[in-house]
């Protein structure tokens, strides 16, 4: 059977690289005795998609991968049998069946589903200096609320983002779908911030992001756009980043790269965002998210 | 959740802070208030190298069995750490708890190899912890060495507590029973390493004094205090198949540098080759059941999720049953995508048989270790390998459908002359030959050789302790006559050759057979910057230099230096059950290009027959392989 798995990444695993949880969940399915499907030929690898790769020192409650199982499990056990497993820093959240794929039929890969994703920035209990001055982070940004509307609210917010050769100019505007101070300002569930850390200080931003192979925006270019721009230092070690939830818009679904690029490009993108565990799966799933 | 000892900003600056971060899977947690004993397992180099080896695996699960006791792990901490750790106060941390080692009750450092004691001065002065044992006190963790390097513990003797000679399976009990006891006592630590002193195997290098004659050689070394003993005997686990090892091995977050399983078949060799250390210290050699094996094998795997699995001994095609080993565990683990990797094993019908069964044939490389390129010097060193044993294993296999062979050769062995130099390049060019006379149909593609030197280094316990090592002129000289004779020869297309360094087997060599006198220049080496000498990009073979000049160290009383037949090696109070007399006889029998027959043939009457039991106990047969 073919299973999309959501889990939660957190705690000191927010430090172990993408690779290495690809790894980690190879041998993960091997110990809990679910057996993956593995690839032909003379490498056989086990038949595991992730969604988007998380950043190093990132954490997520909203993490997906696609698993061709050789049998079908109840999906329940499914769950219960990764969770018995895990290390510390790694929850299995739900588990929802997708069709059996045809001989031959070209799979939709989850990594291409995925084209937003929703983030939680918030300010660790940290110092950053600047100028000789040391003090809190978060008194540094203490205006960050007030100024980021003000900041968000300009036709369009050039950054420098990396390119092969140094960094190219973009505009971030049309790659932010929506940013608040709370969950609910950007539609967003309190389930997606079951495993992460909260700081005294209580500082915290929530956006709605474009995530994907076609545009990808990380809540640190923003921050740190926003920081130039105001004269406050950029810490990027000095903010959590917490991924919610990733989504599939509709409006996207069934084209390839180039026809999504001219899609957005051509305004006709109309953002209908659904969460990866209910796209292509089966009704019928199994885990935390109350709307499968 | 654990709150981790390194701070964000520290940890996502460095490289792969997994190193740090602990929590693996099979990793220990305990709760430390309802713990009598702390104990810090540490191999002092960096994680990756040393979360490969199985040595601590067993030991940490055979500690942590105890439920007074919680084993945890630390590892070098890699150079870009190094420097902000110092700067930032923070000391070094054991994996699992994230507590500072200064804080445990033992720090136990396992020596593997003589290139990392600088690495040995780094973590106890990470950790905050004084350098020299001398200057320790009551708060300060015991500090305890054991491994390979421990069989000459004299160049770092000064820096630890005290060291376990020997296999780890059998009195570590007694070392912790012991501990407990005297603290019940309100003993102190000079207290307790008297009584550890007491316990088999254990060396107390504080308790022993050394004297010197006027040529620089040992005039006497003699026990100072009352519980020392004058001869320690090195401990052996005779019972393998009824004894710790691990079911749920640790698994890294992080690639190691062996991805998989170890199963350790046995432990020993019968061979007898007379450069090898490892073939003397283990002796006698010991078989784990197949029974055993077989379970553990299957209990690893479930409980990893390892994908691969590799048998571990030092000639594996010596275990007697290895062929029904072998076929169990490919039948068991083929449809679970486990791979088995077979090193160390000898080229016959059986072995081809097996690697075509485990391996992609088109990709993999058989190698052979003739170690000397000519039969003379193979005699001499007494290396059972013939050249028509590998010509005929090389076109077996190339019938088969390999074409890439690996080819291990040592330079500077005793009596070594141009001519045998000469044969290793040549030896390769027939390799490369016996390809080439198959019929082209039966051929796939160019063959492909690589043929590496090592530098010969005498080490301890073996008959060649007696013998000089070349220096390093004369290393690269030997080097260079390999590289000119292959240019010269048909197939030197078909041949790559490389080499090691010739500076690092020279402070190898320093190491390997030094004495007490060295503390001093590893400790000054160490504050003039050397750690991780084991790196090509770390080592500072200039800073060794000027240290050993400003100590008045002479590298060549200790490297190319012949021993005269009764000096006294720093080495001589260990009883490895192999005896001195034996390894001269050796020594004399190599000289003359005598070969010894092997443990199954025939009894050559080592000594390690005092441990009653393995290969010394069974019935021998002439025409043993």
């Amino acid at each position: 059977m073919n299973v999309r798995i959501k889990f939660s990444k957190y705690g000191p695993a927010k430090f172990i690289g993408h690779l290495d949880v690809v790894r980690y969940f190879q041998k993960a399915f091997r110990r809990s005795g679910l057996e993956v499907a593995y690839s032909a030929g003379f490498n056989p690898h086990p038949l595991l998609y992730f969604a988007a790769p998380l950043g190093l020192g990132e954490t997520s409650d909203a993490e997906y991968m696609d698993a061709e199982l050789l049998s079908d499990y109840p999906l329940p056990e499914i769950v219960s049998r990764l969770n018995a497993v895990m290390a510390e820093g790694f929850f299995i959240r739900a588990a929802a069946a997708l069709p059996q794929w045809k001989p031959n039929e070209k799979k939709e890969s989850i990594m291409s589903l995925t084209s937003c994703a929703d983030y939680m920035v918030s300010v660790k209990d940290m110092d950053a200096e600047q100028n000789g001055v040391r003090k809190p982070y978060s008194e540094w940004l203490a205006g960050l609320c007030r100024e980021m509307g003000e900041f968000l609210g300009e036709a369009e917010i050039i950054a420098q983002k990396a390119a092969k050769k140094g960094t190219r100019p973009v505009d971030l505007k049309p790659m932010i779908f929506a940013w608040g101070n709370s969950p609910e300002e950007i539609c967003a569930s309190d389930a997606g911030l079951s495993h992460a850390d909260r700081y005294k200080n209580g500082l915290r931003l929530f956006f709605r992001l474009a995530s994907g192979s076609v545009d990808n925006l990380k809540p640190g270019l923003i921050m740190e756009t926003y920081c130039k721009k105001y004269g406050l230092p950029y810490l990027e070690s000095a903010l959590q980043f917490h991924r919610m939830e990733t989504y599939c818009d509709l409006s996207l679904k069934d084209m390839n790269q180039e026809q999504e690029r001219a899609a957005i490009d051509a305004g006709e993108r109309r953002r209908e965002f659904v969460p990866l565990l209910r796209v292509n799966t089966l009704p019928e799933g199994c885990g935390d998210d109350d709307r499968i | 959740m654990r709150k981790l000892a390194l701070p964000d900003d520290i940890l996502l600056r460095i490289e792969k802070p997994a190193r740090y971060i602990g929590g693996e899977i099979n990793s220990v947690m305990k709760d430390r208030d309802r713990i009598d004993i702390r104990f810090c397992m540490c191999f002092p180099d960096v994680y990756e190298v040393g979360m490969s080896h199985l040595g601590i695996q067993i030991l940490y699960d055979m500690f942590n069995r105890r439920e007074d006791t919680w084993c945890e792990r630390v590892y070098s901490p890699w150079m870009d750490l190094d420097p902000i750790l110092r700067e930032r106060d923070i000391p070094l941390f054991a994996l699992e708890s994230q507590d500072p080692v200064r804080d445990f009750d033992f720090l136990g450092i396992t020596l593997q190899y003589e290139m990392c004691y600088t690495n040995i001065l780094q973590i106890l002065d990470l950790s905050h912890i004084p350098l020299y044992a001398a200057e320790r006190g009551e708060n300060d963790p015991i500090v305890i060495g054991g491994g390979p390097c421990s069989y000459n513990p004299e160049p770092i003797a000064d820096f630890f507590d005290f060291f376990y000679i020997g296999e780890g399976e059998t009195v570590y009990g007694q070392v912790l029973d012991a501990y407990l006891e005297n603290r019940k006592c309100g003993g102190t630590r000079a207290d307790y390493l008297a009584r550890v002193a007491e316990i088999e195997g254990m060396y107390v290098p504080s308790f022993y004094e050394t004297a010197y004659r006027e040529d620089g050689t040992i005039a006497s070394f003699v026990p100072v205090h009352p519980a020392a003993k004058p001869v320690i005997r090195k401990q052996v686990e005779m019972s393998l198949s009824d004894t710790f090892y691990p079911e749920k091995p640790i698994v890294p977050f992080l690639r190691p540098i062996q991805d998989r399983v170890v199963l350790e078949i046995q432990r020993g060799c019968i061979r007898g080759c007379r450069f090898c250390q490892a073939g003397m210290l283990y002796r006698p050699i010991r078989a784990r059941d197949i029974g055993f094996l077989k379970e553990r094998a299957k209990k690893m795997i479930e409980n990893t999720g390892q994908d691969e699995i590799t048998l571990s001994s030092l000639s594996s095609s010596d275990y007697k049953e290895l062929p029904e080993l072998v076929y169990y565990l490919i039948d068991e683990f083929d449809r679970q995508k486990v791979n088995i990797s077979l090193p160390s094993l000898r080229i016959d019908a059986f072995a081809l048989d097996v690697m075509s069964k485990v391996q992609d044939i088109r990709k993999s490389s058989l190698t052979f270790a003739p170690e000397a390129g000519s039969q003379r010097m193979r005699n001499v060193i007494n290396k059972g390998l013939s050249e028509e044993n590998i010509l005929r294993g090389a076109s077996d296999a190339f019938r088969s459908g390999w074409n890439k062979v690996k080819l291990y050769f040592m330079l500077g062995l005793p009596t070594e002359r141009e001519e045998d130099i000469r044969e290793i390049a040549e030896l390769s060019d027939r390799i490369a030959g016996v390809y080439y006379s198959l019929p082209k149909e039966e051929r796939s593609g160019k063959v492909q050789i690589v043929t590496s030197t090592s530098f010969f280094v005498p080490k301890p316990f073996t008959p060649f302790q007696w013998a000089a090592m070349s220096t390093e002129e004369e290393f690269l000289a030997k080097q260079r006559i390999v590289s000119a004779r292959l240019k010269e020869l048909p197939n030197a297309r078909s041949i790559r050759y490389n080499w090691h360094d010739a500076d690092v087997s020279v402070m190898e060599g320093i190491f390997a057979r030094g004495d007490r006198r060295l503390s001093r220049s590893i400790h000054d080496a160490y504050r003039a910057g050397c750690v991780y000498d084991a790196w090509t990009d770390y080592f500072k073979y200039d800073v060794w230099k000027e240290v050993f000049r400003k100590n008045g160290v002479d590298p060549g009383f200790y490297t190319s230096r012949e021993r005269g037949v009764d000096e006294i090696f720093p080495w001589d109070f260990i009883d490895a059950g192999v005896t001195k007399e034996f390894l001269r006889r050796e020594y004399q029998k190599g000289i003359q290009e005598v070969v010894t027959p092997n443990c199954r043939k025939a009894c050559a009457g080592c000594g390690a027959n005092v441990f009653h039991g393995g290969v010394c106990y069974e019935e021998r047969k002439e025409d043993a392989e």
